[in-house]
């Protein structure tokens, strides 16, 4: 049972290395022919973080939604989300070994 | 014997800090990394606020097809002049940073310096040839320095007098101390409880989702490659791979991994997410969301966004910079869950005392500058001299990363690297993690833009 187990996951495995090979290939045909590109936009997935793009001020200050919930609010939500979730990750982390 | 070498091994190959104690504040890596940060961060702001001078990281220009031939660069002109005076005054400042900081730490800086020379002149060799116009859109300087580095570490031996300068942990650490000004914490209002609904209710849970199939799923023994392809993932890439990877105190090879997985499938998600949501017709909204909730690398966004529509590009801008703010965060969490969790003995109570003494400290750097920049810079100076500060230390943060991932280069082997293959297993895991975050993300994007159970958001672009 425990060697069909581990057959099956090695089958996974490699079926996952079969799909990574596949979309190295397809990358860099996308790449080698300039694919995804946008007119007026000189830049791509090379740009990591936001600041990378050239020109970064120009999409990312401008206010372009009119936000009525107070930032305390936001934030209040942002921590309480993120504290449940922490918890019931420790909680499955110590009940599923 | 054998043990002993092995735990030295293991010792120098993580992205790790030591035990606290009082005096590590003018002696240890990561507090000198917080410091030596803030510093830039000092110059640069008062060069900005005062206008006296300016003090701004510089790299190549793009090169190739309509942007010119390498050669602009070494040719005399006033290009070639502007970019190599502002390579050195970059240089010269990241020079005096490490190298009084290695003093500190007490090791010899007269070999530091001289080492440091060599690793920033193949760092600008890196940086060079990612600046060719199709390489700075696709892949930038993360892959070509891991590539230059693995050719030299494997076909020529590393001389020893390089070494004192192949720190990776400390560049990682100063380049996300700096890293922490632009996020803006502020942000989390730019796309009111639509945007932190898309950004925030989806990351947490594909973060669990993909711990637990790759740790209990498919059984990867390495946890802290687990956790840094996750983040990458469920964040925003290489960015995130970086912060997480630091902060569980990853192997080097867990980050390479990593962010090479997430560079290649990045570009297939630019290409194919517009043609998908253009073949189904879907909303541009739902779309941009989708795409900013779920496409790893910023720039990448922002054009498949912009490929489905002007709406579309806006609405995945003001996703993904959310999940920007959520690196410092995901990166804290982690640290925590690593320290109280996973590093701990069967049996042991860890206590608060513990978890500072084992806490990777330049994750409160990171944290300290994102507030302060959110907080308290953009309040009293104002949004636009706030960016102009961030401009100014980007490159900074940029050649402290590229550096970092030239040393990982310089020590990693292919033997390592095939060690940590796992017989293909962190592919499936971001196969698997990935389409679930896909479906999430458009689940949760449908749900509060479609406009069947929330209003429809009123955009201007």
């Amino acid at each position: 049972m425990k060697s069909k187990k581990i057959t099956l996951l090695n089958a996974v495995g490699w079926g996952g290395t079969i799909v990574f090979a596949a979309a190295v290939i397809i990358a860099v045909y996308m790449m080698a022919h300039g694919m995804g590109q946008v007119p007026g936009i000189d830049f791509g997935p090379g740009q990591y973080y936001y600041t990378d793009i050239p020109g970064w001020q120009k999409y990312f200050i401008p206010n372009h939604y009119e936000n009525h919930v107070p930032l305390a609010v936001l934030i209040g939500l942002f921590f309480a989300w993120g504290l449940l979730m922490y918890r019931l990750w420790t909680f499955l982390d110590s009940k599923w070994k | 014997m054998k043990d002993e070498r092995n735990k030295q091994v293991v010792h120098d190959d993580v992205v790790t800090a030591d035990k606290f104690h009082m005096s590590d504040l003018l002696c240890k890596e990561d507090w000198l990394a917080i410091w030596g940060a803030f510093i830039i961060m000092a110059i640069a702001s008062v060069g900005v606020i005062t206008g006296a001078y300016k003090f701004k990281g510089t790299t190549f220009g793009k090169w190739g097809g309509e942007k010119g031939s390498i050669l602009q660069f070494f040719n005399g002109s006033e290009t070639c002049v502007k970019t190599w005076v502002g390579i050195l005054v970059t240089f010269i400042a990241l020079a005096v940073i490490f190298t009084v900081a290695n003093k500190m730490m007490k090791k010899d800086a007269a070999k530091y310096a001289k080492a440091f020379l060599a690793v920033f002149a193949l760092t600008a060799l890196v940086r060079l040839i990612s600046s060719q116009v199709t390489f700075s859109k696709y892949l930038e300087y993360a892959f070509w320095a891991l590539i230059i580095g693995l050719i030299i570490s494997n076909l020529m031996k590393v001389p020893e007098w390089l070494k004192p300068a192949v720190q990776t942990e400390f560049y990682i650490k100063t380049g996300l101390v700096l890293m922490g000004a632009s996020v803006l914490f502020s942000n989390i209002q730019k796309f009111g409880l639509y945007g932190l609904g898309i950004a925030w209710l989806v990351t947490p849970v594909v973060i669990i989702f993909m711990w637990f199939l790759g740790t209990r799923g498919l059984k990867m023994d390495n946890k802290r490659m687990v956790i840094t392809i996750a983040a990458a993932t469920s964040v925003c890439g290489t960015s995130a791979a970086i912060a997480t990877a630091a902060a569980c105190k990853a192997k080097k090879t867990d980050l390479t991994f990593a962010v090479g997985i997430s560079l290649i499938f990045t570009v297939l998600m630019m290409v194919g997410m517009p043609l998908f949501c253009r073949v189904i017709a879907m909303d541009p909204m739902v779309g941009g969301a989708w795409i900013g909730g779920t496409v790893d690398s910023t720039g990448a966004v922002v054009l498949a966004g912009n490929a489905l529509g002007e709406l579309a590009g806006q609405v995945a801008a003001l996703v993904k910079m959310i999940q920007n703010i959520l690196i410092g965060f995901i990166a804290f969490a982690v640290a925590v869950f690593f320290t109280t969790k996973v590093d701990k003995t069967a049996g042991q109570t860890v206590g608060a005392s513990e978890i500072w003494h084992r806490f990777p400290k330049f994750i409160l750097g990171f944290i300290g500058a994102s507030l302060f920049f959110s907080f308290v810079f953009q309040g009293t100076i104002g949004v636009e001299a706030t960016a102009s500060i961030l401009s100014c230390l980007k490159e900074f943060q940029t050649w402290c990363f590229a550096l970092a991932f030239t040393c990982i280069g310089l020590e990693t082997n292919f033997k390592e690297m095939a060690e940590q293959f796992q017989g293909g297993k962190p592919f499936v895991l971001y196969i698997v993690g990935q389409t679930f975050n896909l479906v999430l993300t458009l689940l949760v994007a449908w749900a509060l833009l479609s406009g069947r159970f929330f209003p429809i958001p009123n955009i201007t672009v």
